[in-house]
């Protein structure tokens, strides 16, 4: 009996202990995911090929030694540095002196660009090993390579306790991956048309892609509601169409934004709508009367989420002039691979009625849709001769155009992708479907309504669809990837970030790697560690789950199979 | 036809000057929100009485002089010179400047010093406001919330000009208020078990519920999943029951809070639990005993939203015990005058896997309900009436027969279909209206990243702008709402987002029932509050999209 007390005793005192180890160990005190059931390495994406064992390196956070010759790569080796060990890390670890892990970066630098040109899954491709002597071999060919190698590297490493936050280790050693994405395109679009962004806000979103390996930032900077562009050929027309003199992005602002991108291994996409979606173009003097219904709206709900409305007039030579200077300029400021041209949502309407229209239609023998046509062909005409052997971006929806050629990409929103790849055969094709992809549905509208495209699209429905059901074996290389839509009608600097993270990352992993974990708790795992890896980082997120599923994912998600 | 195409011309051009100077003089660079069809004062609530004419005045902001002879407004005054001309008054505001001065003199006379009355009654925030022809402005009020009432429909008579960024105007002098809220009780419940928040997240919260005129705040402080409160009575607690070390709330913290609250016209009314949701004290091993089915999920799934059971067993005497002591120590720190009890029904699957409650039920011929009565009795007999904490109780409401005491207060937090059937169950008793659209995260996402099946989608502010349908008897046994932000998918990023303007929409119907709020005027004062929410720090979701923040009454008509 006395032993049975005895043993109680223990017991209780076991339990006592167990649950203080449980909430000294709590993850969100300082921003450390820890699962509650370990068995391997959390890393989202999940590479494509891992290999690991069961041994440990400790280390102090100073302790990190890169061999690295090319002066290219120490600005992302600091930005790593900060992402792994807290911001703030060069100034914490001036000397190296406490060398216990040696990274060897091995950059075979087949090109000199941050981001090559072209969509190729393997500028990204990477070799890391972390053998039971503390080195770190990555190899790369290319620069986004390395900073996925990088971005992995953290990952591995994590803090030893709470007790002592300089210790850290890496857990199943000897570690060898090989690892590449399945889709050379994961991208997020942001609206800065509908709402202007500060570039400090561009800048926290382009953080977030970089952990959440999100490689592409289309910049939607033109709609109906604002032009916020500095032009250098129409230097006053901001004082028209940007929302205020504060609200602008002058050339050093673009600059900088896609050095900041490329260093993230980010292509910046600029896109230039039209010609449906460019109301705010009439503002200017120069343009007047290009649009002819310029603040002429009757009925709010026929004209694409406006007012307001309105599309340039393909007629009218003015229109092919705003372009080609526009492309001009943004040649001397941003060098990208990728322009998109819109197209999407044209309404006649505005510009069927003008005289010149009229003119222009009978001379050229065309009709209202053909004009459409013609507004295609004269902007990839321009665009070819300003970029010459760019991809253009369309989007696309059971359009009418009959789009071709290898470098036109198609950004299917609507309708089926089968029938796109077949429509127009050889061109690309990005998937970034409404249904499942667009970050605004489900949230209440600008009329306070219900959102146009049904509910809330959650990271598991993000993350559970499965592109490769969406095309035939045969059309596999012409499918880039996919993107994530963020309309900013009711977007602002708050929620912006909480609406791209962590979907934007539920999006890539899958991208990255599309076979799906055995056990389901591993998507809410590394999505909520990527959640926590943001946080600590100072990017704000939505939750994945609620909190005690963080601390719990194995209770809450259970090990079943998916 | 050549008239017509000239005056389309002229038309054009004058369209094309508007845009221009529309563009220039935006006003979310500046953050100051002004209305595409001015018609006379705004004053969110509306004000039950006021009158205006058309006289108007421009003043350079340091020339606002404030006239009291009670310090107890300090603190108030400086919060309001901030939330009127931006954060740093006093900083900018060192050293005279030219032009005349505008008065505003607050008459108040507290002899007691009693920042909050007891009890919620409407004249409690009753106030006058005069302001005549040249801005000198007099504010009346008998208690300390109606000089805060006062204060912040001042604050929204004063604009600032287009032209300069420290000057301000006032339109439509003399103005003449008289005013009070239709219902006492508007308040904002926040749940810390689910999620911790800082207390930096918490006066953020009674600030925007300040700008928002809501003067109750319910901190849902116990639930399944934490239980962050440090108790004096049980010093190792919370280490067991926090998140974290980190995320615990000390009786300083909880005083700080308190009084921080007080200064804005709001009382804090702390919740705990009992019976259901109180899995968490089971994490504690001196509490163990008290707790059935601790860490057993007893449903499928998730209880209830949380995905573990525990409950009190009511047959434990130190159940009790727990509660008195803690009631004490709440006491200590918040020196309540009313306790929101919890109250919602536990799962009963709980209770029937007990041999003990069994033999219990069967012996005494009760049924599960009349155990949650012997425990609410007897909690109340010992924790509060024997301990002499004099205190009003708030339950969540439930339909099923428990009898509640005639002073009892009920929350009522299912939908509204069937609040006259229910209130009429009750009819000496006092209702809190918090039907289920009035939760912030209705619409958001569940835990497993599903779509709500309550709400379709997150509700618009403007759905908040609205009295449930319900008869005038059962009106008159509304005590007020209460905007509820259950916290499983909340964090500090996203939590504010929510709650703004959404609680402060629902204030405008609950300060003033008989004003009519529609179209472009109704838009107009919600982005309104969303500029002055911005404004002063606190983060905000959109009403509507920029350009009809721009232009609310061409998007919304008049």
């Amino acid at each position: 009996m006395a032993s049975l007390i005895l043993c109680f005793v223990i017991c209780v005192f076991l339990t006592v202990c167990n649950s203080q180890m449980e909430m000294a160990e709590n993850p969100a005190n300082n921003n450390i995911f820890r699962s509650d059931y370990r068995d391997k390495p959390i890393i989202g994406p999940i590479p494509r090929n891992i290999t690991y064992g069961g041994k440990t390196l400790e280390f102090h956070e100073c302790g990190m030694m890169y061999h690295n010759s090319d002066s290219m790569l120490d600005e992302i080796i600091d930005i790593y540095n900060n992402v792994t060990f807290g911001k703030n890390y060069k100034s914490r670890c001036q000397d190296n002196q406490k060398n216990q892990i040696h990274v060897h970066l091995d950059f075979k630098k087949k090109s000199d660009k941050y981001v090559p040109l072209g969509f190729d899954a393997e500028y990204e491709r990477y070799e890391l090993a972390v053998d039971e002597q503390s080195n770190v071999n990555i190899t790369a060919d290319y620069y986004p390579g390395i900073v996925r190698a990088l971005d992995t590297l953290s990952q591995l490493i994590e803090q030893t306790s709470d007790d002592n936050n300089e210790q850290y280790d890496i857990k199943y050693v000897p570690i060898k991956i090989t690892d590449y994405p399945e889709y050379p395109y994961r991208g997020l679009m942001i609206d800065t048309a509908r709402e202007y962004f500060y570039p400090d806000v561009l800048k926290t979103a382009l953080d977030g892609m970089l952990l959440g390996r999100t490689n592409s930032f289309h910049w939607h900077f033109l709609d109906d509601d604002s032009f916020g562009l500095f032009m250098k050929s129409y230097p006053d027309m901001v004082n028209y169409t940007a929302f205020s003199d504060k609200e602008i992005y002058t050339p050093e602002d673009v600059k900088e934004i896609v050095r900041y991108a490329q260093v993230r291994a980010i292509r910046v996409i600029p896109e230039i709508e039209g010609p449906g979606h460019l109301h705010i173009t009439n503002f200017y003097p120069e343009f007047k009367g290009v649009i002819g219904c310029f603040r002429n709206y009757t009925d709010v709900s026929s004209y694409h989420g406006g007012p307001p409305y309105a599309s340039i007039n393909p007629a009218d030579e003015r229109t092919y002039t705003f372009i080609r200077k526009l492309f001009t300029d943004l040649k001397e400021i941003l060098d990208t691979d990728y322009i998109h041209l819109g197209a999407d949502e044209v309404s006649y309407g505005c510009f069927s009625n003008l005289d010149i229209t009229k003119k222009f239609l009978k001379e050229n023998n065309m009709t209202s849709g053909d004009l459409f046509e013609y507004y295609i062909k004269r902007v990839r005409e321009i665009l070819e001769d300003v970029y010459p052997g760019i991809n253009a971006g369309y989007w696309q929806s059971n359009n009418p155009v009959k789009y071709s050629g290898n470098k036109t990409v198609l950004q299917v929103w609507g309708g089926s992708l089968k029938e796109t790849l077949k429509g127009h055969p050889d061109t690309k094709v990005i998937f970034s479907s409404a249904s499942t992809y667009y970050l605004d549905c489900g949230y209440y509208n600008q009329y306070a309504g219900s959102s146009w495209c049904g509910s809330i699209n959650s990271w598991k429905e993000i993350y559970d669809f499965n592109l490769g059901n969406e095309y035939s074996a045969e059309d596999r290389d012409r499918v880039l990837g996919g993107e994530l839509p963020a309309w900013s009608e009711m977007n602002n600097e708050f929620n912006l970030p909480l609406k791209l993270f962590p979907r934007g990352a539920a999006l890539s992993f899958r991208l990255w790697n599309s076979k799906i974990p055995k056990h389901y708790v591993e998507v809410p795992e590394m999505l909520v560690k990527h959640q926590y890896r943001l946080k600590s980082y100072g990017i704000p997120c939505s939750r994945v789950t609620q909190r005690y599923c963080e601390k719990h994912l194995h209770h809450c998600f259970g090990k079943e199979k998916y | 036809m050549a008239y017509l195409g000239q005056t389309l011309v002229i038309l054009l051009a004058i369209s094309l000057c508007w845009g221009k100077y529309e563009i220039l003089n935006n006003q979310a660079s500046e953050n100051v929100y002004r209305s595409d069809n001015p018609k006379g004062p705004i004053v969110t609530p509306q004000p039950h009485y006021l009158k205006n004419q058309e006289k108007h005045v421009k003043f350079h902001e340091c020339k606002v002089k404030f006239k009291y002879d009670n310090d107890m407004l300090d603190e108030i005054i400086g919060v309001y010179k901030d939330i009127s001309f931006g954060k740093g008054y006093s900083e900018r505001c060192t050293e005279a400047s030219g032009g005349k001065d505008i008065q505003v003199e607050i008459k108040f006379d507290s002899k007691d010093k009693t920042y909050l009355p007891k009890g919620f009654e409407s004249q409690h925030e009753a106030y006058s406001l005069h302001v005549d022809g040249k801005g000198n402005t007099k504010i009346e009020a008998k208690h300390y919330p109606g000089v805060v009432r006062g204060l912040d429909s001042f604050s929204q008579l004063m604009t600032r000009t287009k032209e300069n960024e420290s000057e301000y105007m006032m339109e439509y002098l003399p103005i003449e208020i008289k005013d009070e809220p239709s219902y006492p009780y508007r308040g904002v419940m926040l749940d810390t078990s689910r999620e911790y928040f800082f207390p930096e997240t918490i006066k953020q919260i009674l600030d925007s519920m300040l700008i928002s005129r809501l003067n109750v705040f319910h901190w849902h402080l116990m639930d399944d999943d934490s239980f962050p409160l440090y108790l004096e009575s049980y010093p190792d607690m919370t280490n067991y029951t926090a998140f974290s070390p980190e995320e615990i709330y000390t009786p300083k913290t909880i005083k700080d809070i308190v009084k921080y609250a007080k200064v804005r016209g709001i009382k804090v009314i702390p919740g705990i639990n009992g019976p259901g949701h109180v899995n968490i004290l089971g994490n504690y091993p001196k509490l163990s005993s008290i707790i059935s089915c601790y860490r057993k999920p007893v449903v499928n799934g998730l209880a209830y939203g949380s995905p573990h059971g525990g409950i009190i067993n009511p047959l434990e005497e130190d159940s009790y015990d727990f509660y008195t002591n803690m009631m004490k120590d709440i006491h200590a720190s918040f020196e309540c005058e009313y306790c929101h009890n919890g109250g919602i029904v536990p799962e009963f699957n709980c209770w029937n896997s007990s041999q003990e409650i069994q033999d219990f039920l069967h012996q005494g011929g009760y049924h599960q309900n009349d155990l949650t009565q012997i425990f609410f009795s007897k909690r109340k007999e010992k924790a509060q009436d024997s301990a002499g904490h004099q205190m009003t109780n708030i339950y969540w409401y439930q339909s099923n027969g428990i009898k509640y005491q005639e002073d009892d207060i009920l929350q009522y937090w299912e939908m509204g279909g069937k609040i006259d059937r229910e209130f009429a169950k009750y009819p000496k008793n006092k209702f809190i209206l918090s039907t289920s659209e009035m939760n912030i995260n209705c619409g958001y996402l569940t835990p497993f990243g599903q779509n709500s099946q309550i709400c379709f989608s997150p509700m618009s502010p403007d759905s908040y702008v609205r009295f449930p349908s319900m008869s005038q008897e059962s009106k008159k046994q509304v005590l007020g709402v209460e905007i509820l932000a259950w916290n499983q998918m909340s964090n500090e990023f996203d939590l504010l987002t929510k709650l703004n303007p959404h609680s402060g929409a629902s204030s405008m119907i609950f300060w003033n029932s008989d004003y009519e709020l529609k179209g472009g005027y109704m838009k107009e004062r919600l982005m309104r509050l969303q500029y002055r929410l911005k404004r002063y720090g606190i983060p905000t979701s959109k009403v509507s999209m920029r350009y009809c923040e721009e232009h609310t009454h061409h998007c919304f008509g008049i």
